[in-house]
């Protein structure tokens, strides 16, 4: 009754005729536009859509001026045995929505049935879109009318809607930056300020024929780019082809590539995971050779762009949780003679301050920094150099052999007044000893700008004769206290320490310097003190290289502390 | 009373002030820039911004400035050789010089696809912006600064080795620029082009100018505002770096030391565990 009437009722062609015109239009609305109907399941308000204003088949309908103009309900849902849109059996279907619309549309049918959204649809992906994914169902536009969605303002962002959706993106492996990616073009500059003149993505790629870039066939593929360019511009140059390339390079395949993290102190962004890779480098040293690694750590951290005051900073913190954590280990291992490590500890905290203040002094009366370098060079070369041979002379001495310790001299030490006993070390002598060592790592490391380990283990080994295995241990102990509290003077007076950094490099350092004391454990004193003798020397070297190279920029930021 | 009046008065009128001007560079067709402020979060990597407007009739130039005021005294160091090595042979203090300076020109005849062919662009740029007594570009830089000598000579060419090294040294940091061929301008009045403000961009209010020229002289300019801060967790630590130092240094290193206690009891577990 609702559609045919009552009666006479009309059958057949009367019915199909009456129901071809506009009053079919206003039958099936007559319940699918009632508000009742509306509310209930099943029908959509979409439906009211499908008025002369809002839909192109309704307005040539009424003007009955082309072939649209034979469209209505019925073409595209059936007469009888209407289902809903979800069932297979509907002709507005996932499936079969194209073929509906292709039935009047053929070239555009074709076009996107050859299409990857066509293919994604024959396959049964839930994400690939169909015509009216783009087009509208019952609000159907025509391609460039203001209100449709593929009009040439509105077409980039209905790209987007699927192309940057992260469902469709994880479903499909797209990268899902391709439209970021074309906003920073050129094309999209102009785009974003009002300018719809401009190449947009069906320009390039198409709209019903849209096939992967890969795709021979696709207008972007390089084989067809120069020519899809030249349909606007005259002349396709090779820096042009370069510049449109809006696909990202950094996203979809390498995570780890775009990972920063904003560092609040030194006011830039790193990649923790290099930071971290740093940390455990340096970690690593400092557990098989009881040094701290500022000699490295610095280096690398400006290297990466952190401002070189920071990076000063940062590193004494970073050295505190390496050394605490090689130390809690060599401790274990019975390595660490804490009485030793406490009283070199209280003559390198005032021989830090002793030394800046003479580093403030000498660096008024000239190029001081230059000799801090040559002096830091020469030392190092001593060290190093002794260190080497004396570790070669051990290994060819005692071939498979074990070391009692470190060699021994300490002669001059016992005729110094307040002895104690130091058993961890196996060592009698004066307390102003360990002190004095203190002291005099305090002003160096001050002078040369660097935790002071490279000097300290030389000097508790072949100074005091602490055996080389509790020489790191102790050194480490000792390293951890004196970086502690530069920690709190650096936050305290100059501001320059990065939590943030501080933490990224805490869990490369701590876990470097545990697998550091697993090596150490299977070396041989001998062994250690020859490998550490190389890394001095090879630390001296880049310095000499440093000085000697053609710098890079002859302005430079000057330093204000340290020696370099 | 009265006095009440007036101050309230005076509040309200300054206000409405304010809002017409920010009303008015909101509207400026002549200047526009996709964003106002940028936040820098712990996640922050840089941020491009998109420049755009409308040309004054008769331009066929436009030239856009983005700078951060000075952030302080900057200490810099020329290197010179001495024997087989380089050291540092001279110090200055320079001030008064803009944290972040990023120049965009639009090149006559062509566009940004093509490397401009025009060298002398910046020249001719300042050529026609120095009737108004304003200038572009390093001589920008120049004109400004104030250098103190702490150390070694100071002659011409040591002046323009200085700027030519400082304008180097801030280009290596991503925080000066001059872009030749950066402005797109179409044919129908209008001008687009990019900037980014990097990483490690500092918190400031920054302006960005446009000057737009005609082949004799500046035709118009129009400036905003944009203003870069810290925000969140970043401007929580920032803050309690500066402002808290001492509470601040002792949980980085409480930090320090847990790290360092937990991974060694791990380490030290997981040794045992397999004995």
């Amino acid at each position: 009754m609702a559609c045919h009437g009552g009666h006479p009722v009309r059958t057949g062609a009367a019915a199909a005729a009456a129901a071809s015109g506009g009053s079919a239009e206003t039958r099936c609305l007559s319940c699918h536009a009632a508000e009742r109907f509306i509310q209930g399941p099943g029908f959509k308000p979409p439906v009211l859509a499908a008025t002369p204003e809002h839909n192109i088949h309704a307005a040539a309908r009424r003007r009955e001026t082309c072939a649209a103009a034979s469209v209505s309900c019925f073409t595209c849902h059936g007469i009888h045995g209407t289902a809903p849109i979800e069932s297979p059996d509907s002709p507005v279907c996932r499936a079969r929505v194209a073929t509906t619309c292709g039935s009047c549309h053929a070239p555009e049918r074709e076009a996107y049935l050859a299409s990857v959204h066509g293919r994604g649809v024959r396959m049964g992906m839930e994400s690939a879109p169909t015509c009216v994914s783009c087009h509208g169902a019952h609000g159907v536009q025509g391609a460039r009318a203001s209100q449709a969605r593929t009009a040439p303002e509105h077409v980039v962002y209905s790209c987007a809607g699927c192309h940057e959706d992260p469902k469709v993106t994880h479903a499909t492996g797209l990268s899902g930056d391709v439209v970021i990616g074309y906003e920073t073009s050129v094309h999209g500059l102009a785009y974003q300020c009002g300018i719809h003149d401009v190449a947009t993505c069906v320009s390039c790629h198409g709209s019903h024929r849209v096939v992967a870039p890969d795709d021979p066939s696709s207008p972007v593929n390089p084989t067809h780019i120069r020519e899809t360019c030249r349909h606007c511009h005259g002349a396709v140059t090779g820096r042009m082809i370069q510049r449109i390339d809006h696909v990202s390079r950094q996203g979809g395949g390498n995570p780890i590539h775009g990972l920063k993290i904003y560092l609040p102190v030194a006011g830039t962004a790193i990649n923790p995971l290099l930071a971290s890779g740093i940390g455990t480098l340096v970690g690593f040293l400092s557990g098989i050779f009881g040094v701290g690694g500022g000699f490295l750590m610095t280096p690398l951290l400006i290297f990466i762009g952190i401002p070189a005051a920071v990076a000063a900073a940062t590193d004494s913190a970073q050295i505190t949780a390496g050394a605490s954590s090689g130390a809690l280990s060599h401790a274990r291992l019975g390595n660490v003679d804490f009485r030793m490590g406490l009283a070199m500890a209280a003559g390198s905290l005032p021989g830090g301050f002793l030394g800046v203040d003479l580093v403030h002094l000498l660096r008024g009366m000239g190029d001081f920094d230059f000799i801090l370098k040559l002096l830091y060079v020469l030392l190092l070369a001593f060290t190093g150099g002794t260190m080497l041979v004396e570790g070669f002379r051990a290994l060819s001495r005692r071939p498979g052999g074990h070391a009692p310790g470190g060699p021994r001299k300490v002669g001059w030490m016992h005729r110094l007044p307040f002895r104690m006993d130091f058993p961890a070390s196996g060592l009698e002598i004066s307390v102003a000893v360990p002190i004095l060592a203190g002291v005099s790592v305090g002003i160096l490391a001050a002078f040369l700008g660097v935790g002071g380990g490279f000097i300290l283990m030389p000097m508790m080994i072949y100074m005091i004769g602490i055996p080389t295995r509790v020489a790191v241990g102790t050194g480490l102990f000792q390293i951890m206290l004196t970086c502690a509290y530069v920690t709190v003077a650096q936050a305290v007076s100059n501001h320059t320490v990065d939590v943030v950094l501080a933490m990224a490099l805490f869990i490369g350092s701590t876990i470097g310097a545990q697998l550091g004391v697993l090596i150490s454990r299977r070396l041989r004193g001998e062994q250690i003190r020859l490998l550490l003798g190389i890394i001095v020397l090879v630390v001296m070297g880049a310095l000499v290289y440093q000085l000697a190279a053609h710098p890079a920029l002859l302005i430079q930021f000057a330093h204000s502390g340290g020696g370099s | 009373m009265r006095q009440h009046l007036r101050n309230t008065g005076s509040a309200v009128l300054a206000l409405l002030a304010v809002v017409t001007v920010c009303t008015a560079q909101e509207a400026n067709p002549l200047l526009r820039v996709d964003v106002r402020r940028v936040q820098i979060s712990l996640g922050f990597a840089g941020q491009q911004i998109l420049i755009c407007g409308q040309v004054p009739p008769g331009t066929n130039q436009v030239v856009t400035v983005i700078e951060a005021p000075p952030a302080g005294e900057v200490r810099l160091m020329r290197k010179g050789r001495r024997g087989p090595f380089w050291l540092g042979v001279a110090q200055y203090a320079v001030g008064n010089i803009p944290a972040l300076y990023k120049v965009s020109i639009s090149c006559p005849g062509g566009n940004v696809v093509r490397p401009c062919p025009d060298q002398s662009i910046l020249a001719s740029v300042n050529r026609r912006l120095a009737l108004d007594a304003l200038v572009v570009g390093p001589q920008a830089i120049i004109r400004r600064a104030n250098v103190r000598v702490l150390r070694g000579t100071w002659s011409v060419k040591d002046r323009a080795r200085l700027f030519d090294g400082l304008w180097e040294l801030e280009a290596s940091q991503e925080l000066y620029s001059i872009d030749p061929n950066g402005i797109h301008l179409t044919k129908d009045g209008r001008y687009f082009c990019k900037s980014v403000i990097p990483a490690h961009a500092p918190e400031a209010k920054y302006t960005i100018t446009a000057y737009f020229l005609n082949s004799q002289s500046l035709l118009d300019a129009a400036r905003v505002e944009l203003f870069v801060s810290r925000s969140g967790i970043v401007a929580m630590l920032a803050r309690l770096a500066r402002r808290h130092a001492y509470i601040y240094g002792a949980v980085t290193v409480l930090i320090a030391l847990a790290a360092g206690w937990l991974v060694g009891v791990l380490f030290h577990r997981r040794r045992r565990s397999p004995a």
